[in-house]
Formats: C-alpha cells, sequence, structure tokens
C-alpha cells in the first residue's frame, strides 16, 4: 500500500465526514427556518410551503445516504491497515528468507520448501485483504454517487425555490429568497466536498487497480 | 475500538482508543492528544491491533495530524506498531526512554526518528501546549515514562493504574462521589497485576510522593480504565499501601 494512498483516503474520509457533518446540519437548519417563516405568514407565502417541505425531506434523505457512505469509512480503513500490516510481514519474511539463505547453502532444498509453504500462506492473506479493500473502496464509491444524486435533487428543489420565492409579491418574500438563496450555498459546499472526496476515491481505486 | 473524548477545551482534546476487537492479545489503551493542528500518541499499541487503533482515531482526527508518539517503554503491546505507524506517517517523531532506544529499533523501521529521552524526564511542547514527561523507572520497566499534561490535568500513567477488565468495560473507573465502592471493585481486578509487575517498593513509593503533589483530574493508565476525581488519589493511595515486587504472588481468580 502506497503511503499516498493511505493519506488520501484516511485524511480524505475525514474531512469528508466532517464538511458534509456541517453541511448537512446547516441544510437542515435552513429548511426548517423556511417552514417557520412559510407557517408564520399563513397563506400569502403557502405557495412557498411546498418547496420548503420538499427541503426538510430532501435533507433528511441526504442525511441518511451520508450515513451510509459514512459506515464504510472505518471499515475501508480498517482493510486499508490490514494491507499495510501484511506489507511488513512480508517484508520482514523476505529479510528472514535472505539471512536463512544466506547461512543455510548445503540445507538449500529443505528451507526452500518450508519458504515456499509460508511465501503462499502470506501471498493468499495479502490477496483476500487487497479484495477485501477494493470491494470496501467500490461499495463506497456507488455510496458517493447515490448522495451524489440525492445533492442533484436537492439542488432541483432550491431551484425551484428561488423561483417560487421571486414570483411571490408578499411580505416575507424577500426573506424566501436569501432562505433559497443561504440554501443554494450549503447544497453547493456540500456538492464540492463530495465531488473532491470522490475524486480521491477514484484516483486511489485507478492506482490500486493498476497494483493489481 | 472504540474513540471516546475524555477531555475537550477550545481545540485542546484527549481521547481514548480502548476496548480492542482482538481478544488473542492482551487488551491495551491508545491515548490521542490534540492540541492545534498536533496530535500526539501516547504508547500507540501493538502489532496486531494497528488496525483497529488507526481506523478508530480516523473517526475523530485527521492522519495528518499525528506528529508525536511517546513510547513509555519497551514492551509489545505498546510499540512493537512502530514500523506500521512510520510507513504511514513518515515524519513522526518518537520519544522513547534512552536506554530503550536501541531495543525499540528491534521492531523494525530503522529509519523512524526516535528521541531518546534522558533518565530524568524532560519537558516537552505540542504546537505550544507544554507537557511533562515524567520518569517512572522500574515502574515496571526498568525505564519507563508518564506523561503529565499541567492544562488539562491529566496523567498517563503507563502501567501504572493498570487492570484487566471484561470485554465492553467502561473508559472511566466508575463514580468517583460514590464512597469509593466503584473503586473498590475496580482496584480487584488491578491488585496481581501491580504486585506481580511492579518490581521495586522504593520506586514506587518515590512515585506515589512525587505525583500526589500533582493536580490530577484523570490517571489513565495503558490498560484497563481511567481514575477520574476523587478515584485519583484512592489509587495513589492504594498503591502506596501496596507491597510489590514478590514473585510468588497469585493471580485472583
Amino acid at each position: 500500500m502506497n503511503p499516498r494512498h493511505v493519506a488520501v483516503i484516511a485524511d480524505g474520509s475525514f474531512h469528508a465526514k466532517n464538511t458534509l457533518r456541517r453541511a448537512l446540519r446547516d441544510i437542515d437548519r435552513r429548511a426548517l427556518n423556511a417552514i417557520v417563516h412559510v407557517k408564520r405568514h399563513g397563506r400569502r407565502l403557502a405557495g412557498y410551503g411546498m418547496v420548503a417541505q420538499a427541503f426538510r425531506e430532501q435533507a433528511a434523505e441526504l442525511r441518511a445516504l451520508a450515513d451510509a457512505m459514512q459506515a464504510l469509512m472505518r471499515p475501508l480503513i480498517y482493510a486499508q491497515m490490514e494491507i499495510v500490516r501484511d506489507q511488513q510481514t512480508w517484508l520482514t519474511f523476505k529479510r528472514l528468507c535472505a539471512a536463512r539463505m544466506a547461512r543455510e547453502t548445503s540445507r538449500q532444498n529443505r528451507s526452500q520448501a518450508q519458504i515456499d509453504t509460508v511465501e503462499k500462506k502470506l501471498r493468499r492473506e495479502a490477496h483476500t485483504h487487497r479484495q477485501r479493500m477494493r470491494a470496501i473502496l467500490q461499495e463506497l464509491i456507488r455510496a458517493v454517487a447515490r448522495l451524489q444524486e440525492s445533492i442533484s435533487a436537492q439542488e432541483y428543489v432550491v431551484v425551484n425555490g428561488r423561483i417560487e420565492a421571486a414570483l411571490l409579491r408578499a411580505d416575507g418574500a424577500d426573506l424566501l429568497m436569501q432562505v433559497s438563496a443561504d440554501m443554494a450555498t450549503a447544497v453547493g459546499n456540500t456538492r464540492q466536498a463530495v465531488e473532491h472526496y470522490r475524486q480521491q476515491l477514484e484516483e486511489v481505486t485507478h492506482e490500486i487497480d493498476a497494483d493489481f | 475500538m472504540k474513540s471516546t473524548p475524555i477531555f475537550e477545551s477550545a481545540g485542546h482534546r484527549w481521547h481514548i482508543v480502548h476496548d480492542q476487537d482482538e481478544s488473542r492479545v492482551i487488551d491495551a489503551n491508545v491515548y490521542a492528544l490534540q492540541y492545534g493542528d498536533s496530535a500526539m500518541l501516547m504508547d500507540p499499541g501493538g502489532f496486531e491491533v494497528f488496525p483497529s487503533v488507526l481506523s478508530a482515531l480516523i473517526d475523530v482526527m485527521p492522519m495528518a495530524s499525528i506528529k508525536t508518539a511517546l513510547v513509555s517503554h519497551q514492551d509489545p503491546d505498546i510499540a512493537s506498531s512502530l514500523p506500521l505507524w512510520n510507513s504511514c506517517v513518515p515524519d513522526m517523531t518518537w520519544y522513547v526512554p534512552s536506554l530503550w532506544v536501541g531495543f525499540i529499533r528491534h521492531f523494525g523501521a530503522l529509519e523512524a526518528h526516535i528521541e531518546g529521552i534522558p533518565e530524568e524526564g524532560m519537558r516537552l511542547s505540542l504546537d505550544g501546549l507544554p507537557l511533562e514527561i515524567i520518569p517512572a523507572h522500574f515502574l515496571h520497566a526498568s525505564a519507563n515514562v508518564h506523561l503529565y499534561d499541567p492544562t488539562a490535568k491529566i496523567y498517563f500513567s503507563g502501567d501504572v493504574g493498570a487492570a484487566l477488565l471484561e470485554p465492553g468495560h467502561s473508559p472511566l473507573v466508575g463514580d468517583d462521589a460514590d464512597g469509593g465502592r466503584a473503586f473498590d471493585l475496580h482496584i480487584k481486578h488491578a491488585e496481581y497485576f501491580h504486585r506481580r509487575w511492579m518490581p521495586s517498593m522504593h520506586a514506587k513509593q518515590e512515585w506515589c510522593e512525587r505525583v500526589s503533589k500533582l493536580a490530577i483530574d484523570f490517571l489513565c493508565p495503558q490498560h484497563g480504565a481511567i481514575y477520574s476525581g476523587q478515584n485519583v488519589s484512592r489509587f495513589i493511595n492504594w498503591f502506596s499501601e501496596l507491597p510489590v515486587g514478590d514473585w510468588r504472588v497469585k493471580p485472583e481468580t
């Protein structure tokens, strides 16, 4: 496992998780504000009520999808660290082999058979761990893709909200314009963070696949 | 393994990573101190538990923030993960008692950046946070150190205070204001360990006198649960009275 991949996945996951947590809290809070604002103004802003409710529902879906994605981060890092451990074991094994071969030329054949058995076992374990990590990584990328679809849906709701707010002529419409604009910023930040994380994961996947 | 916060104040945090899933090796705690953009690990653990430790830590801090580790002594449950950490975070600085530096390198990673801690201990700064490495020789290893964070009033005590507990145990010993009942229940699990593994009455007494003068809210051992509040002084008093250094003592059943 390349140390750069370790850092990209570990730190990328940490930052994605924290950015998402803040952004989703922000989206949820703004959706709730919109609902409260519409209720306060009664029928005059009723047209925006549907939008505010859609904000809220979409925010809940985003949170559920983000939870599903985040649940894969820890197993991925665990699997990655198993590979790091395998590499260290392999290195130690190779050093032992080299030392033994240098000492025991007369019994080389017998030693070689033992070494081959251990080598096969280590290779098998390492292969299993790499497959596991690759499977989790792919599952995580699929979870990220689902989250991105949901973000696109939320962006669509945001655009509708901005149109709806622009069409309103009642008191409080300015505030709804502001709510919609703030929501657009929050959703945009989420989209950027998730896109960046996906790029990191895909880049690592390509490099790992090349190593396989 | 779980990562649980012990202390938090404006970017200054302590976490315990505890309750490991690997039952074939001895259960060991890892502590992480975060301050500003830097983090320091205390006794970062063994080779076998490394994947669990690192994945639990990444829940609470970026890997890039881990800059330093303290190794209290040479045991494998504390330091055999060194080559693995070194391959993931090659810039890490390792603080190790001077006496053990040449031994610790046997775990691998000859190129790791290891700083020897002098016999009398030393002061350290983590991104400007003052820390003290306090000698605790012969408790239990012949060269042994602890770490004191005077700002958080946290004392990392290595094997002192250690107890072997069942899986799923709490990170804390229990309610410190219950008249000592939780402490009494807990300390039964610590007695054999201290009597058998601590070889020197003199070293123990000196440590108790020194540490009883420090302001400590949390005494954090490398195995078992953390002593907090009044349980800290209960522990120091208990340890002060305990006869140690007798190999004929039998484990509790």
